[in-house]
């Protein structure tokens, strides 16, 4: 119980400053993480992301957080709490992208910083619209590094 | 056709290959085998997909509207095509993805009369939208041949 709660108390520190260095403004070196629950997203035996995830559903928004400075388990553990864990069917977390803010930047997109349900929560916003935002998604997807979620490796 | 046999530079070389190969694929569509493969696929990720949310996030399903044309648009696949991935959209609609290597993507969904699509070859990058009916437009086709082809 004492090794659980000093671990616990170690991962709110480590929380509480990595809140601390995270600034309103997103510098283009930033790492953004889309999270993938759909198999359907990404390939396995191609390592990458299909455009389909990063195309915005019609309300305009991608989904992303900001994860510099994160370590690895705090990566896969905001995705385990605050994307997979509040689906209403508790879909697995399968995957994740991660590609730099200047790369969304350079696609005349912006990240808006929104702290819900996370501090570290963001959308993409701004798209275009038709075939123009399809190749906005395109090289978002070609941009990224596909990482598979240890937990689901076998999917 | 017949200027372009007799003429001997490279660059009227490569475009009668192009109208060969255009001209061999015309009318002639993907392999049974591989066209229901598609087929399947594209009834595999409608019913898979019909509720909203199915990506976790705020997705649209999948529609009988996007479904259709996305049948429609396999049956007019042309011979000697490599086979594509089939894709859920977020917004309900279902796509296409050839991917090769880390810099060559084609990214296409078809719709009732419109087609969209995005390709990015290294740094160059392509996009557009073109009517859809009876056959698939040349534009498309054309970037399928040269860069997305079995040959």
């Amino acid at each position: 119980m004492k090794f659980l709660t000093r671990l616990r108390n170690f991962f709110s520190t480590t929380s509480q400053k990595s809140k601390e260095k995270l600034s309103s403004q997103i510098i283009p070196e930033e790492r953004i993480s889309r999270y993938v629950l759909d198999k359907n997203h990404y390939s396995k035996e191609k390592k990458c992301l299909r455009t389909a995830a990063f195309i915005p559903a019609k309300d305009g928004k991608k989904s992303v957080y900001r994860t510099d400075n994160c370590s690895e388990d705090e990566i896969w553990d905001i995705g385990e709490k605050y994307v997979a864990g509040l689906t209403e069917k508790k879909i697995p977390l399968l995957a994740r992208g991660d590609l730099s803010a200047s790369t969304i930047f350079k696609e005349d997109l912006k990240i808006e910083c929104n702290g819900i349900p996370h501090f570290r929560h963001a959308n993409i916003i701004d798209w275009k619209s038709g075939a123009a935002m399809r190749m906005q998604a395109a090289t978002l997807a070609q941009e990224s590094n596909l990482i598979l979620c240890p937990s689901n490796t076998s999917k | 056709m017949e200027t372009l046999r007799n003429s001997v530079s490279p660059e009227s070389g490569k475009l009668r290959d192009w109208l060969k190969r255009i001209h061999d694929a015309r009318g002639a569509t993907i392999s049974a085998g591989l066209r229901q493969k598609l087929k399947d696929e594209i009834l595999d990720v409608y019913s898979e997909r019909r509720i909203a949310g199915w990506d976790g996030y705020n997705a649209d399903p999948i529609t009988n509207e996007f479904c259709g044309a996305a049948i429609k648009f396999v049956d007019l696949l042309p011979q000697c095509i490599a086979e594509p991935d089939v894709v859920a959209e977020p917004t309900g609609r279902i796509g296409f993805e050839w991917v090769v290597g880390r810099y060559k993507r084609l990214s296409i969904s078809a719709a009732n009369s419109s087609i969209e699509y995005a390709m990015i070859i290294g740094s160059r990058k392509r996009f557009g939208e073109e009517p859809f009916f009876d056959e698939i437009p040349n534009e498309i086709e054309k970037l399928l041949l040269d860069h997305f082809s079995k040959i």
